[in-house]
C-alpha cells in the first residue's frame, strides 16, 4: 500500500495541457482519439504531441502520461 | 497504424490520403508534394532569387525551411505590425529560425511606416484583419520589387486557400476568383507570387514544422477573434473529417474548370490597373488602400 501511495503522486488520468491557451487539466483518457473526445478537438485540427512525439488517434494512453494538443487552426 | 511506406509506427495520420506515415517517411511525402507542386505549376526555378514572407507561424516557417532544404535561394522577409503582446515574440521567432537555418532576413517596421497595427485599428470603423493584411501584401510587394527578387513566395496552405475561395464564391467575386491560385505573374508593378504550399493542410504544415524541429509562434492574434476565415475553415473541417479528401479535390476542381471564365469576364468588364499617384503601388482606384490608411492613422494622431 505504501509503495502505491508514492507512484500516485498526481490524480489518477493523463494530464494534457492544451496550447495555445496553456490550460492544463488532468483526465480519464485510454487512447488519443478518446482524450480529442473528450477536449472536444478534431484530430487532423490539433498535434498529439507525448515526450516530443507525435501521436496518431489509435494510439493507446497510460497513467501518467503528459499530453501537449496543439491547435494547428490558424486565425485571421 | 504502421507507416505506409516502412510499417514503422506511424507519427502522422492523413485520412485525406488514407493513409499514415512515420517522421522520416512524412518528411519524405511533404518535400515530394512541395517538389511536385512546383514542377506542375511551374511556380520557380533554382535559378530565381526568392522572397519568402515570414510571420512567424508554422506555415511561413515550413515553407522557408522546406525551399531551402529543397536547394533554393530565399531570403526571408518580415513585417513587424508593432502589436503589443504579440509581434515582439513573433519577430523573434522569425529572427532566431532565420539564424538558425542560415537564411537572409529583411525586417519591415510599421511603426517607421506610421502603420502600426494598433493605431490602424483605432482610426478604422471595421475590422482590422482586412486592412492589417493589404497592409502587408503591399509591403511584401515592394520589398520584392525594390530588392530586385524574382518571385514572392507566401506560406498559404490548401485550408487558407479553401478559406478565401470560399468567401469569394459566396459573394460571387469575380475580380478575386479570377486571380485566385498558386501563381500570379508579374504584371502592372506588381511582382511574381507564388504558393508553394497550396496542396499541404495547416495540418500537415504543423506536422512539417514539428518533425524539422521548427519553433514555430502559435500564439493567436489579439485582433483576429471574429476573423470570418475563421469560421469558414471551421466549416471546412467538419465537412473534410465526414469527406477525407473533399477540400483538396474542391480546390483543384476549381483551379482546372472553375477560374477561367472568371478570368475571361474580368479581362473584359475588370477595372484597369494604375500607379497609385502617391507611391506608385498598383491599384484601380487612384489613392491606394494604404496610402488612405496612412493618411487616416495621421490625422488621427493629430
Amino acid at each position: 500500500m505504501q509503495e502505491k501511495n508514492v507512484a500516485y503522486t498526481r490524480p489518477y488520468g493523463v494530464t494534457v495541457t492544451l496550447q495555445p491557451q496553456n490550460e492544463t487539466q488532468t483526465l480519464k483518457a485510454r487512447s488519443v482519439r478518446q482524450l480529442l473526445n473528450i477536449v472536444k478537438a478534431r484530430p487532423n485540427t490539433v498535434l498529439v504531441i507525448r515526450n516530443g512525439e507525435l501521436l496518431t488517434p489509435d494510439r493507446k494512453l497510460s497513467h501518467g502520461d503528459e499530453i501537449i494538443v496543439r491547435t494547428v487552426v490558424s486565425s485571421g | 497504424m504502421k507507416c505506409k511506406i516502412c510499417k514503422a509506427t506511424a507519427a502522422v495520420s492523413l485520412p485525406s490520403h488514407n493513409t499514415g506515415f512515420c517522421p522520416d517517411c512524412f518528411k519524405k511525402f511533404y518535400e515530394r508534394s512541395v517538389e511536385r507542386s512546383i514542377r506542375r505549376q511551374k511556380l520557380f526555378t533554382f535559378e530565381d532569387k526568392i522572397l519568402v514572407a515570414l510571420s512567424g507561424g508554422k506555415d511561413s516557417l515550413a515553407c522557408a525551411v522546406v525551399l531551402k532544404k529543397l536547394g533554393y535561394n530565399v531570403t526571408g522577409l518580415h513585417i513587424d505590425l508593432a502589436i503589443p503582446n504579440s509581434s515582439a515574440a513573433a519577430r523573434g521567432v522569425v529572427e532566431r529560425f532565420c539564424e538558425a537555418n542560415d537564411i537572409p532576413l529583411i525586417v519591415k517596421e510599421m511603426e517607421q511606416e506610421g502603420l502600426q497595427i494598433p493605431r490602424v485599428k483605432e482610426v478604422l470603423s471595421r475590422s482590422v484583419c482586412s486592412a492589417c493584411g493589404r497592409i502587408k501584401r503591399y509591403f511584401f510587394n515592394k520589398v520584392a520589387i525594390d530588392e530586385g527578387f524574382t518571385v514572392l513566395a507566401t506560406g498559404h496552405n490548401l485550408d487558407d486557400e479553401i478559406a478565401r475561395l470560399f468567401s469569394n464564391t459566396l459573394r460571387w467575386d469575380i475580380p478575386h476568383l479570377s486571380d485566385q491560385g498558386p501563381l500570379l505573374e508579374a504584371e502592372n508593378g506588381f511582382a511574381r507570387k507564388v504558393r508553394p504550399l497550396f496542396r499541404l493542410s495547416e495540418f500537415e504544415n504543423a506536422n512539417y514544422a514539428f518533425l524539422q524541429g521548427v519553433e514555430y509562434h502559435y500564439a493567436p492574434c489579439p485582433f483576429s477573434p471574429g476573423a470570418t476565415s475563421t469560421a469558414y475553415k471551421k466549416l471546412w473541417n467538419q465537412l473534410e473529417e465526414e469527406m477525407p479528401g473533399r477540400k483538396l479535390a474542391f480546390y483543384t476542381a476549381f483551379l482546372k474548370q472553375g477560374r477561367e471564365p472568371f478570368r475571361q469576364f474580368e479581362k473584359k468588364e475588370g477595372q484597369p490597373v494604375a500607379p497609385c499617384e502617391r507611391c506608385g503601388y498598383p491599384t484601380s482606384v487612384g489613392t491606394c488602400g494604404v496610402c488612405r490608411t496612412r493618411d487616416a492613422v495621421a490625422k488621427g494622431a493629430s
